[in-house]
């Protein structure tokens, strides 16, 4: 194991993570710039990088921009990633009694400890999904893929799951393009050899996250409140104790949300930050949305800790845990790295690799966002007129640099286009990236399992119990999926209405 | 979700999604269908080299088919609303000056990708000792990034000058000489 770890701390790979996190904080903080705009598009840039590197950098990225949110959150009041919306409330509050940075100080603290949290959770709990997952065969694999797509269906669209699994679909159809793994039979190809090596998922996703926000974000014009000064930035350590327990519980609650497919930083911290109000003494309830140091560190922990919760099915299942994980498994995936139950047999201490890479870049993370804050303060300044046109060509040298094929640019350009569409229709995205990367798993082991079932009873396709199972949790998604739609209808949804929190 | 009055509204892991106006959805519902029933046949089309159990169009055609299920529940539910009164076509505040700024982004990016592809050229020179390729993606990045923030911005034309060619140049830079990876534009 320490023989996997200790070249994490040669100069270059703690090079690669620092990038990484300083990249990630500032791409986090810029509003308009989300978690998976930065992993997608960084994508390209790791594809020139060795697999040790592209792992520890873009997990650097990860760490980081799931934090940078709260910086913009806090100073401006705009969540730079949509996570970061409680604090925003919170936060913001506090910057206008002048204890903005104090405010940031508690963040990058919470944020730190929901990232150990998440990651000790992960190493704790991995090598039980491994054994478990190891019992996993095609039948199985097939229904786990389809719980993917339909939970973050279903997640991602809180009042209508019905878009969300649209989206997912759509998703699978995208992926559907191609030579398919039996048979080697081209599909929906219509005679473009162009397309006979399937439609790229890097590019999609750079298109539906990058280009997307670009064509949604550009034309608006939002002025932003530059604050003169920020304070101290460094909270007491009695205020840090204070809040231990409640960063605790909600890095504990933000791992296990981050573990369910689909559900990512967002529902993580609106989760802990209700939670965390209903367990909280009556004089910090009173404080609750008028700028409570307990609520900021409530939801910073939970959307830093669902770092190593999403990490979880992502590298015991192959099943990416919400859309930023899924562009970091398409980036290992360019490194010829296949994750999933049988990571350990097919790259032996990979797995401790990333443990350490995880760790070393939340500590680096806690590092650079104090020495980060003066120049983001200082970025936020720059007009959106300049910077969202920037990230153009890094979009299309994203798309580019993959397979080196323009083709591939204008895929990114239509899954630009596209992603415009699904907002102004309010579809989400999300679904649509894991439809992409999970339906090849599903053709091939549904495919597989029936041919494998071809001669064989019900009985005895009913009593393979695991797939059983996942095939009633999916029936059960689909209906509670349906309840919810019904109950927002009528505008009686537990979750469409207000909770007074 | 709002500040100031205590209030938090979780509206899923995606905002911005949800219940569209009636209008939009049955639009939606149109194209789906259209799409779903496309898919449908292209599948059925598919050779089937070995058993329907391990045919190549089998899943295609569960996902239209279940697709085609969906979009006629949206457009179900979109007629629905129209019904109880929901007005089918909603602004939401939508200012049109915003969608013609999009529509003018979406153009100017396909145009700039579209220049890559048919300006593409590649020089190789040196600069001392060091060897440098300029194609096709320096000129025109340069040009397409000025035009983009003139027209977004309106500021002085020697920053946006300055900034396209800057960060343009940072670009080719770093990607080729420490991430090695060609640029757009070339061969």
């Amino acid at each position: 194991m320490l023989e996997t770890i200790l070249p994490l701390f040669s100069p270059w790979l703690l090079t690669m993570t620092l990038s990484g996190v300083c990249l990630g904080i500032i791409w986090g903080a810029l509003p308009g710039l989300s978690t998976t705009m930065a992993m997608g598009l960084l994508i390209g840039l790791s594809a020139g990088m060795s697999q040790d590197a592209s792992i520890c950098f873009m997990l650097g990225v990860y760490t980081g921009s799931v934090f940078g949110g709260a910086i913009s959150a806090v100073l401006i009041n705009i969540p730079g990633t949509p996570d970061a919306v409680p604090t925003m409330i919170e936060g913001h509050q506090l910057a206008q009694k002048g204890e903005g940075g104090q405010a940031l100080g508690m963040a990058i603290a919470a944020s730190f400890v929901g990232g150990t949290v998440g990651i000790i959770l992960l190493i704790t709990l991995i090598p039980v999904i491994l054994t478990f997952a190891l019992n996993f065969r095609s039948w199985e694999m097939f229904w786990l893929a389809v719980i993917g797509i339909l939970v973050s269906g279903s997640m991602a669209a809180g009042t209508m799951p019905l878009k969300g699994w649209i989206a997912g679909w759509l998703g699978m159809l995208v992926a559907f393009v191609g030579l398919e793994s039996i048979h080697a039979v081209p599909r929906f190809t219509f005679g473009s050899f162009a397309l006979f090596d399937g439609i790229s998922y890097v590019a999609v996703l750079i298109g539906l996250f990058g280009l997307a926000e670009i064509f949604r974000t550009l034309p608006s014009k939002d002025v932003v409140a530059i604050p003169d000064t920020v304070g101290r930035i460094i909270p007491p350590f009695r205020m840090l104790a204070k809040f231990t327990p409640s960063a605790i519980r909600s890095g504990v609650l933000g791992t296990f949300i981050g573990a369910i497919p689909g559900a990512g930083a967002n529902v993580a911290s609106f989760l802990a930050y209700d939670i965390g109000k209903r367990r909280a003494k009556p004089e910090e309830k009173a404080k609750w949305g008028k700028g409570s140091y307990e609520a900021l560190v409530c939801a910073e922990t939970a959307n830093n800790a669902n770092i190593g919760g999403s990490m979880l099915p992502t590298l015991a299942l192959g099943i990416p845990g919400n859309a930023a994980a899924a562009a970091l498994l398409a980036a290992l995936t360019l490194k010829n790295v296949s994750v999933g139950p049988t990571i350990e047999i097919d790259h032996p201490g990979l797995i401790y690799f990333i443990y350490g890479a995880l760790f070393i870049a939340n500590v680096m993370m806690y590092l650079a966002a104090f020495a980060l804050i003066g120049p983001c303060v200082k970025l936020f300044s720059l007009p959106r007129g300049i910077l969202m046109p920037l990230i153009i060509p890094v979009c299309v040298i994203g798309a580019y640099s993959v397979k080196l094929s323009i083709f591939d640019v204008w895929i990114m350009f239509g899954a630009g286009l596209a992603g415009w569409l699904f907002a102004l229709f309010k579809f989400p995205v999300a679904p649509v990236v894991l439809g992409v990367i999970l339906a090849p798993l599903a053709d091939e082991n549904l495919r597989r399992s029936l041919f494998v079932f071809e001669d064989k009873s019900w009985g005895f396709i009913a009593s393979q119990w695991i797939g059983t199972c996942l095939m009633l949790f999916v029936l059960l998604v689909v209906v509670e999926g349906i309840l919810r739609a019904m109950r927002a209808d009528r505008g009686t949804d537990p979750e469409a209405m207000e909770k007074g929190v | 979700m709002q500040a100031g009055d205590e209030k938090v509204v979780f509206e899923g892991e995606d905002g911005n999604a949800g219940f569209a106006s009636p209008a939009l959805d049955l639009i939606a519902t149109g194209f789906l269908l259209a799409l779903s029933v496309t898919v449908l046949v292209a599948s059925l089309r598919l050779p089937v080299p070995g058993g329907i159990s391990t045919a190549p169009g089998l899943l295609p055609f569960l996902t239209a088919l279940s697709l085609a299920g969906m979009s006629v529940l949206l457009g179900l539910s979109a007629i629905a609303r129209a019904r109880e009164g929901t007005p089918m076509w909603d602004a939401e505040g939508r200012d049109g000056r915003d969608d013609v700024r999009s529509v003018i982004i979406v153009v100017a990016v396909g145009i700039y990708i579209a220049g890559l592809q048919w300006l593409a050229f590649q020089y190789y020179f040196n600069i001392g000792s060091i060897p440098m390729i300029l194609s096709a993606f320096e000129p025109v990045t340069i040009i397409a990034l000025a035009a983009i923030i003139h027209i977004f911005w309106r500021g002085p034309l020697w920053i946006t000058a300055l900034v396209s060619v800057g960060w343009t140049l940072t670009l080719s830079l770093v990607f080729q000489k420490i991430f090695n990876i060609p640029l757009p534009g070339g061969f």
